[in-house]
């Protein structure tokens, strides 16, 4: 199955890595200077802009007021006069009222309209008015007509009732000047002949305030900013839009647009208040708005700025810094990459060189660094590639030794095999089966079958202590001295393997010994002669199949001690009947589960098979493999079967 | 292989339990060559534990017993039990090495 690719950066090559983890640490800092600049420099405008709002704000408010209390001054002067000239004539009244004009620029119109008790038309309304007309003319109009009836208008009554002086909101003065305007009204009193001051009129300025709109349409502001006056309520004395003067205010306007900021600003007006606010204009673009109120008439300036106007210069300073930021972050990528290349090109020289050294070329001269950690990496390799050459050489060396080791062990087993009979005698009336099969290479079992002169078989099995080369060399001594003492025609096997163990055991000091079984058979008439020396007893196979083992006497083994008498046992091999001699590889085989195939099972095999001896031990040598079931074969495997064919 | 080694007077009485085959034999020689170096000569043999022994460990029994032999010194086994009784009787090792049915039999003989 494959495996999903997951991206890692740990799979990239190290100048890659280098290069993604230093790009994007760069890039954080660049964007997050670039920001700070950008959030510092924009608070800075908001400072200067609010600094510059209020210097203008402050500069245009106390103009204003100035410009009006001039009318305060003038107006208290003529009220000084009114309450305290001694009589007043009517004559004398106009021509304070047409003075007041006259001498006034900012001053439109003005009347002095008397309380009746005080008027100089004793117990009569008395209100002469001039004004101005368009031309420049001075004119002048009686207010004292019943069609008009002043004591009833609000500019007469509030300053009355008040006894103070009040500015009135503007008003368009349709049919007069055709200018809007606002009045200022003054009462005034006199004293009576009982000394007591009583009220005894009204005194007002009319004032154009068309030079207000002038005078701050020429406000000069930075950056496309306007300014717009208010009145106490909040309607607009002056606006570059001119429709909205007198027309709205700012309440209305913010209903229009539906501004809560807008809203609030109206009532700060309406308190007097200082404020300097950022959101969005009447026309909806985002702008500071500074406002400040004309102390003398409770007006309020306001100068609007729009946001973006104010922070071009912030754009534009961004976005050449932004600019130098990528210049500067390409730069750096530039200079990171190179680096890389230079940090990593000799590990990849290296890589290179290594990658031919693994693939054999061990002599070849690995590229040499001047120092650093790829320069100790480079020692460490050229180390190790000379250890791996003299590695390899005593590799080579131990395996040859090795490979001739083996050669020579299959040489001994050939030897070894060739101590045994190469092929077992032919004789009428016998069937004979034997097999050898060592453990490892060599092994220290033996077995001999040979016809003597005299007609007999001269058998033997044995089984050497211990296993591999020791135990092959102590068993082709055994067998070439059992060969030669069996030749000489000793007549008894019990003296036979007698001489054997005394041969054997002279002089041994290896205290390694042998189990032999050896005997003769007489195929004429059966008889079996067998001495044993501490070897397994041989296995019985009946006529009738059954099988028992024989009971024999057992013997020391030889090899231990010279002087010995071996004991000589006899038996009747009957026609049909098999004697299997066998070695304790047979017995002693286990399989996986660590069990013994044991003697039992070697009678109850045997028994159960129904073939020649000359097949036998092929037969129990199988029925063992089945048995060990693959488990490695532990001991030498030597199995001799010697069989009487039924007549 | 294990050899569990007590001393009763100057007789090494050494139990050895387990397999004795040509892989662990050679432990037991190591054993023993370190007690004949220590000057112990007299040996007695547990047997009981043994579950197994080969050729390779009788050759290794009979080759301690010849070495004691010529030093004067001597062994004993006891204790002999089912399959390792059976090899000690065919090998013919009975008739060479003294064996008896408990330790304390085999001390005995060789006081």
């Amino acid at each position: 199955m494959q495996q999903p690719t997951a991206f890692s950066l740990s799979r990239l090559s190290i100048t890659v890595r280098l290069v993604v983890a230093l790009t994007a640490a760069s890039a954080v800092i660049f964007a997050v200077v670039f920001y700070a600049n950008y959030r510092f420099t924009a608070a800075m405008v908001e400072r200067q802009v609010q600094a510059h709002a209020r210097d203008v704000v402050q500069g245009a408010v106390r103009s204003i007021d100035d410009t009006l209390q001039g009318v305060v001054r003038d107006q208290k002067n003529m009220v000084a006069e009114l309450e305290r000239a001694p009589r007043l004539s009517v004559a004398r009244v106009r021509e304070l009222a047409k003075f007041n004009v006259v001498t006034n620029d900012e001053v439109f119109g003005s009347t002095i309209a008397f309380d009746p008790a005080a008027s100089p038309l004793t117990n009569r309304l008395f209100a002469p008015y001039y004004f101005k007309r368009l031309n420049g003319s001075i004119a002048f109009a009686d207010l004292a007509v019943p069609s008009y009836h002043y004591p009833a208008k609000p500019w007469y009554l509030q300053p009355m009732e008040l006894k103070a002086p009040v500015w009135s909101e503007p008003y368009f003065d349709e049919g007069g000047g055709n200018v809007v305007m606002t009045t200022y009204a003054v009462p005034f009193y006199r004293s009576g002949r009982d000394g007591v001051r009583r009220f005894a009129g009204i005194a007002t300025a009319d004032i154009s305030i068309d030079w207000l709109g002038r005078q701050i349409a020429g406000l000069r502001l930075h950056n496309n900013g306007y300014a717009a006056l208010f009145s106490r309520k909040g309607v607009y004395l002056a606006h570059p839009d001119r429709k909205l003067v007198l027309k709205e205010t700012v309440f209305t306007v913010a209903d229009r647009v539906k501004s809560p900021m807008l809203q609030e600003i109206g009532r700060a007006i309406g308190r007097g208040e200082t404020g300097f606010v950022k959101g969005r204009n009447i026309y909806g673009v985002e702008s500071w708005i500074y406002y400040a109120p004309v102390l003398s008439t409770g007006w309020s300036l306001a100068v609007i700025f729009p946001a973006e106007a104010m922070l071009a210069d912030v754009y534009h300073a961004s976005r050449m810094i932004a600019l130098f930021c990528v210049g500067g972050f390409l730069l750096l990528l530039l200079t990171i990459t190179l680096t890389a290349r230079t940090v990593t090109r000799p590990l990849v020289a290296m890589t290179a060189a290594v990658g031919q050294v693994a693939e054999g070329r061990l002599d070849l001269a690995l590229p040499m660094q001047a120092g650093g950690e790829v320069g100790q990496l480079a020692q460490a390799f050229v180390q190790m590639q000379h250890d791996l050459k003299d590695y390899i050489a005593r590799l080579t060396e131990a395996t040859a030794i090795r490979e001739r080791m083996a050669g020579e062990l299959a040489i001994a087993h050939d030897l070894q095999m060739s101590m045994l009979p190469k092929q077992l005698p032919n004789v009428p009336g016998l069937s004979l089966g034997a097999l050898c099969r060592p453990a490892r290479e060599v092994g220290g079992d033996l077995y001999d079958l040979r016809l003597l002169d005299d007609g007999r078989i001269f058998f033997m099995i044995g089984d050497v202590s211990g296993k591999g080369v020791p135990a092959a060399l102590y068993m082709a001594i055994t067998v070439s001295l059992a060969r030669a003492i069996a030749q000489e025609g000793e007549t008894g096997v019990a003296e036979l393997l007698a001489r054997i163990n005394r041969e054997l055991s002279r002089d041994n000091d290896t205290s390694m010994f042998v189990t032999l079984f050896c005997g003769t058979f007489d195929p004429v008439d059966g008889t079996v002669r067998y001495a044993n020396a501490g070897h397994n007893p041989p296995v019985l196979v009946q006529p009738d199949g059954s099988t028992v083992l024989l009971e024999i006497v057992p013997g020391l083994v030889a090899g231990c001690l010279e002087e010995y008498d071996y004991q000589e046992g006899c038996l009747v091999l009957p026609c049909g009947a098999t004697l299997l001699l066998y070695t304790d590889g047979v017995t002693e085989a286990l399989n996986s589960e660590l069990e013994l195939f044991g003697e039992e099972r070697l009678l109850a095999t045997t028994a159960a098979m129904v073939v020649g001896a000359d097949q036998l031990p092929i037969a129990v040598t199988t029925a063992v493999d089945q048995f060990v079931d693959g488990a490695p074969q532990s001991d030498d495997i030597t199995l001799l079967a010697i069989g009487r064919i039924r007549s | 292989m294990q050899i569990t080694t007590t001393m009763q007077g100057s007789i090494v009485v050494a139990a050895l339990t387990g397999r004795m085959d040509a892989m662990t034999t050679a432990e037991f020689d190591r054993w023993f060559t370190e007690r004949i170096g220590n000057g112990d000569s007299a040996f007695v043999l547990n047997l009981q534990g043994l579950d197994y022994i080969s050729s390779a460990g009788l050759r290794s029994l009979l080759a301690a017993a010849k070495q004691l032999k010529t030093k004067g010194g001597s062994l004993a086994i006891c204790s002999l039990t089912g399959t390792v009784e059976e090899v000690f009787r065919m090998s013919g090792f009975l008739t060479i090495l003294p064996s008896f049915a408990t330790v304390d039999e085999a001390c005995a003989s060789l006081q």
